[in-house]
């Protein structure tokens, strides 16, 4: 008899990027579209880690300059950990508690710690995957330049499952504690959104002052140790275990890594139904007295289901309005402190270059990165049948959730724009350009994002993490996005003796006839594939 | 009212789920269909909704195709799904205002039907709460309400009476009659073959998306009982 364990964690895995899906289907062209997304993922994967390993070669050619190639290994874990804790944290909550077959695995006979064990070493495995791209990289880094023994391969390879553990709990830790708060005040999702936003500028202007210390390039070595002694200790032991091959250390690492694992495990299955419960509990008033009511258009009233949709979901406003904060986050920055400073601050050499040249572009990357449209068809879920037997246009549909994407991009857009461009003393046809192009932008992403979804749509999933971070629409419209931003970038870069000018024109262009193709297919192919969702 | 002509639908692999299917619901109609599990009942509800996609047949109401213009052909029908899948974002309220909206329904008719229904179902308490607190009862009552309030020419229903309190299923069954003597039609699936023999006028039995037996009520039962001529056709068709 197999375990539970491995039961529960093979259904999850068999859920995970549809891969029963791409083995079980009998239609060959759903078993091609399933297999691309795989290959992209993979292909994903290998781009990541040739960046990281660039990455990691860098640093370690600073490390070699000072004598520090020792601390490469563990820099890079405690980058993983962040890491895990960044991707962590907003979707633990809903992988662990509140999960739509909540009510099918708790009625199963299985212990609760079964199905919280196997739920903790599904995000364990998500996170495997960011682990193996920073760490592997790192570990040939740094096999390369020392030529480290035999020992450092095995206790490399070891400690490389146990390194998300516990980032991962604490992660758990504060989603739960902020759903938890949250779930006490009448508008849970906007406390929600709130504390998570609080959350992340938080860390942000905490990593701000961390830099801000200056640091004795002799003695960093011992200042790195000596903070990460008082932040992270197992850090310590993984440095000891890895570095200095001491067995105790990686004992140690190991023991204590999924010792607060199990322990974790053990209280929460304790508490999981009356936690769930708590979180499940909603307002209920049930004093409603019928009063005036208001009456829109259709497109207005499609318009605001859209918006009450997309703020019912902190995970969404998180994940597609992170680009938007974090620009006027920078445009801020650049307000107080000038380029160089926020150059400095964020760790990119050449802001003030980049801005000068390129600015519009530059606020364009934030934009790309800020897309509700591309799993907007897919949270319809199960709910799909309602609009699809309303007597609408299907286009209808389509315009308001490409205008929540709009809402949510133009105004920061405009905003931002003006700072920068009274910051930088734009002239006219430069201030135009940080309207135009950004918003051209904005249309292209709202519009690309929505064709990839339904190319790409997913109304089967089963907890809404799956459809907003890890779903095949989301991914590809990033690379899309991205795309869009690399192409004229590297044209200005490479063909200097055009003017940059005129490559933005150009871009601008060739984006709104791509937004031009896209509109008409979406009126008239897109129609007819929402009706066969 | 609604005309089924020749509709065939099939899912991947080739079966045939519904197999040249004919039906015509009249004005005035409270047609039930019948058939066991997996016998095409929900997909033949779903196509005539508009949540499927068919390539063989047609579907009309009022000579409206849903192929040609699937708007006008939608205004006309309100749909009860099996399960209540409804916005769980919103709360009752905004619900049935997003469908008011949908269907252009004017203020005052909206504000008099909402209050009507609510009242009848005795949910108008919780209409300010989100959906997502509701029982499934509740949801079922609330996408009731929903159907109820653009006054549609056909109302189409799979299983409509799952969930419902004994009392809310009293209501609607009279709301159902009162429907039809204003000369709308009802098109329904249910699998509680007493509620059909007592509420319909007409039946359409289905087995492995073929019609089997279909018309009056009193044509295709005689003297029996519906669940006697349904077991036995279901037996001479194996």
């Amino acid at each position: 008899m197999k375990n539970n364990l491995i039961l529960l964690l093979k259904i999850q895995i068999l859920y995970l990027f549809g891969i029963n899906k791409a083995i079980k289907t009998n239609d060959k062209k759903e078993k091609l579209k399933l297999w691309s997304l795989i290959i992209l993922f993979v292909f994903s994967g290998i781009m990541l880690l040739g960046v990281s390993f660039m990455y990691s070669y860098n640093m370690s050619t600073a490390f070699e300059m000072f004598g520090m190639m020792e601390l490469l290994p563990v820099i890079m874990m405690v980058a993983t950990c962040l890491t895990t804790i960044f991707t962590t944290i907003y979707k633990a909550s809903g992988i662990l508690f509140g999960f739509k077959d909540y009510d099918l695995l708790m009625a199963l006979p299985v212990k609760t710690s079964e199905i919280i064990g196997s739920r903790i070493i599904m995000i364990n495995i998500i996170n495997i995957f960011f682990t193996l791209i920073i760490m592997i990289p790192a570990g040939i880094v740094y096999s390369i330049k020392v030529s480290p023994e035999f020992s450092f391969y095995v206790f490399y390879i070891i400690t490389l499952f146990f390194i998300p553990l516990v980032p991962i709990i604490l992660a758990s830790i504060i989603g739960y504690i902020i759903s938890f708060i949250s779930s006490k005040f009448k508008h849970t999702n906007i406390v929600n959104l709130i504390l998570s936003m609080a959350l992340i500028i938080g860390i942000m202007v905490m990593s701000y002052y961390s830099n801000s210390v200056e640091f004795d390039l002799i003695n960093i070595k011992s200042i790195v140790m000596t903070k990460l002694k008082l932040y992270y200790p197992l850090a310590i032991f993984y440095h000891d275990a890895v570095i200095n091959y001491n067995i105790i250390s990686l004992l140690l690492f190991v023991i204590i890594s999924a010792g607060i694992f199990i322990l974790f495990v053990l209280i929460i299955a304790h508490k999981f139904k009356s936690i769930n419960s708590s979180l499940a509990s909603s307002n209920i008033n049930s004093n409603y007295k019928l009063g005036e009511l208001k009456k829109s258009s259709q497109f207005i009233s499609l318009y605001k289901k859209e918006m009450k949709r997309y703020f019912s979901s902190t995970l969404y406003v998180l994940n597609t309005a992170f680009g938007v904060i974090f620009m006027t986050f920078i445009s801020i920055g650049i307000l107080v402190y000038g380029i160089d400073k926020m150059g400095s601050l964020l760790e990119i050499p050449n802001l003030n270059d980049m801005i000068n040249k390129f600015a519009p572009i530059v606020l364009s990357v934030f934009i790309v990165m800020s897309c509700t449209s591309c799993c907007s068809i897919s949270l319809e879920g199960k709910n799909v049948w309602l609009p699809r037997t309303l007597p609408i246009n299907v286009l209808k549909i389509f315009l308001s959730k490409i205008a929540v994407n709009l809402t949510v991009l133009i105004p920061p857009i405009i905003i931002n724009s003006i700072f920068l461009s009274s910051i930088l003393s734009f002239n006219i046809v430069e201030t135009f350009f940080m309207f135009i192009v950004p918003i051209n932008y904005a249309f292209f992403i709202s519009i690309s994002g929505l064709v990839i979804n339904l190319k790409l749509p997913n109304l089967q999933w089963v907890s809404e993490v799956t459809v907003i971070k890890q779903s095949a629409s989301v991914l590809v419209t990033m690379i899309v996005g991205l795309l869009s931003i690399a192409i004229p970038i590297v044209l200005i870069l490479k063909l200097p003796e055009i003017n940059a000018n005129l490559l933005i024109i150009c871009t601008t262009f060739v984006i709104a006839l791509i937004n031009l193709i896209l509109y008409k297919y979406l009126s008239t192919v897109g129609v007819k594939i929402f009706n066969k969702l | 009212m609604l005309k089924i002509i020749n509709f065939s639908k099939s899912y991947k692999g080739n079966k045939k789920a519904v197999d040249n299917l004919n039906i015509e619901v009249e004005s005035g109609d409270i047609y039930g269909f019948i058939g066991h599990n997996g016998a095409g009942k929900t997909t033949t509800m779903r196509a005539v909704a508009g949540a499927l996609d068919f390539e063989e047949g047609e579907i009309k109401i009022n000579n409206v195709s849903i192929k040609d213009n699937p708007v006008l052909y939608k205004s006309m029908l309100a749909y009860i799904p099996d399960n209540p899948d409804i916005y769980d974002y919103l709360t009752g309220i905004q619900y049935l205002n997003f469908i008011g909206d949908i269907f252009k329904i004017n203020k005052d008719e909206r504000e008099k039907l909402i209050k009507k229904y609510a009242d009848l179902f005795e949910i108008t308490a919780n209409l300010g709460d989100l959906i997502s607190s509701y029982s499934h009862g509740m949801k079922q009552k609330l996408t009731v309400i929903s159907a109820l309030i653009h006054k549609p020419k056909l109302l189409i229903m799979d299983e409509p009476f799952v969930g419902l309190d004994p009392k809310a299923s009293h209501t609607f069954k009279t709301i159902m009659n009162e429907m039809c003597e204003n000369g709308s039609a009802i098109f329904f699936s249910t699998h509680v073959l007493d509620v059909a023999e007592k509420l319909c006028n007409k039946v359409a039995i289905i087995r492995n998306g073929k019609l089997i037996a279909s018309g009056d009520i009193n044509n295709v039962i005689g003297n029996k009982s519906l669940e006697d001529v349904f077991l036995e056709l279901i037996e001479n068709e194996k």
